[in-house]
């Protein structure tokens, strides 16, 4: 297996994974999804409440807002925990959030225990409160993952597709068709040449409008069976680097967890 | 239960023996049920 980094932010990753079956490319993408695990807000207590929206539509409001940590490594999942989930400050931070109108409640006025925690994004509107109105609340923020709760789930947007490779006839007389079909716009009309060049293939969509497009059939796309173009993106709780990472880790902690089973039985 | 009545603002008992609902001080017909003192606990969900 080889990996190829085309593009890396904060929040979004996009690598080729060469010599791969579909089933581990999907494995990644999965594990991405659900068995990263990642903080939110688990419980809440609320002391008054006196804006227009109900308490479960807050309470689900506050659930969904992404939170970082500085080091997420010093939080466990409260079923792994010491303590077995009763509750320590390894498996959950404090949060506390009082407002008063006339304002706009935004994620950035949580406060939490633990000064590395916050949100991952300040402007998350919450609730609009009116004047005399009243917010003030306490709650829990866990660690666990999104296959318990789309809340837990770090990786928003997870694909992968396979690398299509399209070639350009010799026959190609640069008419430019398939340059103006394109909707990724990937395509260019040659120079020396004269023939169409591709400038990207990892963006093309595979939609072969222009293979239809070309009346001499001088261009082909085909998707290559083993090399994916994977994209990941984050909600912002964790880096899309330590999101592959910890996808990566996930897997590889339960194929040496079923080999020692295996190894057991025989 | 305790409600409040939207036009005199007094705390009001509701006669649950009585037909009809009505502030027993200003007959206004209109009253809001007031938010217990107790803490609400919920899954953030």
């Amino acid at each position: 297996m080889k990996v190829e980094l085309l593009e890396l932010a904060e929040d979004r990753v996009r690598f080729l994974l060469r010599g791969v079956t579909p089933a581990f490319a999907n494995g990644i993408r999965r594990a991405c999804l659900a068995e990263v695990p990642s903080l939110a807000i688990d419980e809440i207590s609320i002391y008054d409440n006196t804006s227009v929206l109900f308490d479960e539509q807050l309470s689900l409001r506050l659930g969904l807002v992404p939170i970082k940590a500085e080091d997420l490594s010093l939080y466990r999942v409260p079923e792994e925990c010491d303590c077995g989930g009763a509750g320590c400050p390894a498996c959950q931070v404090g949060m506390t959030l009082t407002a008063e109108g006339p304002a706009t409640v935004h994620s950035g006025d949580l406060r939490f225990g633990d000064p590395g925690v916050k949100a991952a994004f300040e402007k998350i509107p919450i609730a609009i409160l009116g004047e005399g109105e009243k917010l003030m609340l306490e709650g829990i923020v866990t660690l666990n993952r999104g296959a318990i709760h789309t809340k837990w789930q770090a990786g928003t947007q997870c694909g992968f597709k396979n690398l299509p490779q399209i070639r350009i006839g010799e026959n190609c007389e640069g008419c430019g068709k398939c340059v103006d079909v394109c909707p990724r716009k990937i395509l260019a009309t040659g120079e020396g040449d004269g023939k169409v060049k591709v400038t990207d293939p990892t963006s093309c969509s595979l939609c072969k409008l222009c293979v239809v497009e070309c009346e001499i059939g001088a261009i082909e796309v085909v998707p290559i069976k083993d090399i994916f173009v994977m994209k990941i993106d984050t909600d912002g709780s964790i880096s899309a680097k330590d999101l592959v990472e910890g996808a990566a880790a996930e897997i590889k902690r339960r194929a040496s967890s079923l080999s020692q089973r295996l190894g057991e039985l025989s | 239960m305790a409600y409040r009545c939207t036009r005199c603002k007094k705390t009001v008992e509701v006669d649950y023996e009585y037909s009809g609902i009505r502030c027993p001080y200003c007959g206004h017909r209109i009253l809001m049920k007031e938010r217990p003192t107790t803490v609400k606990r919920m899954k953030a969900v």
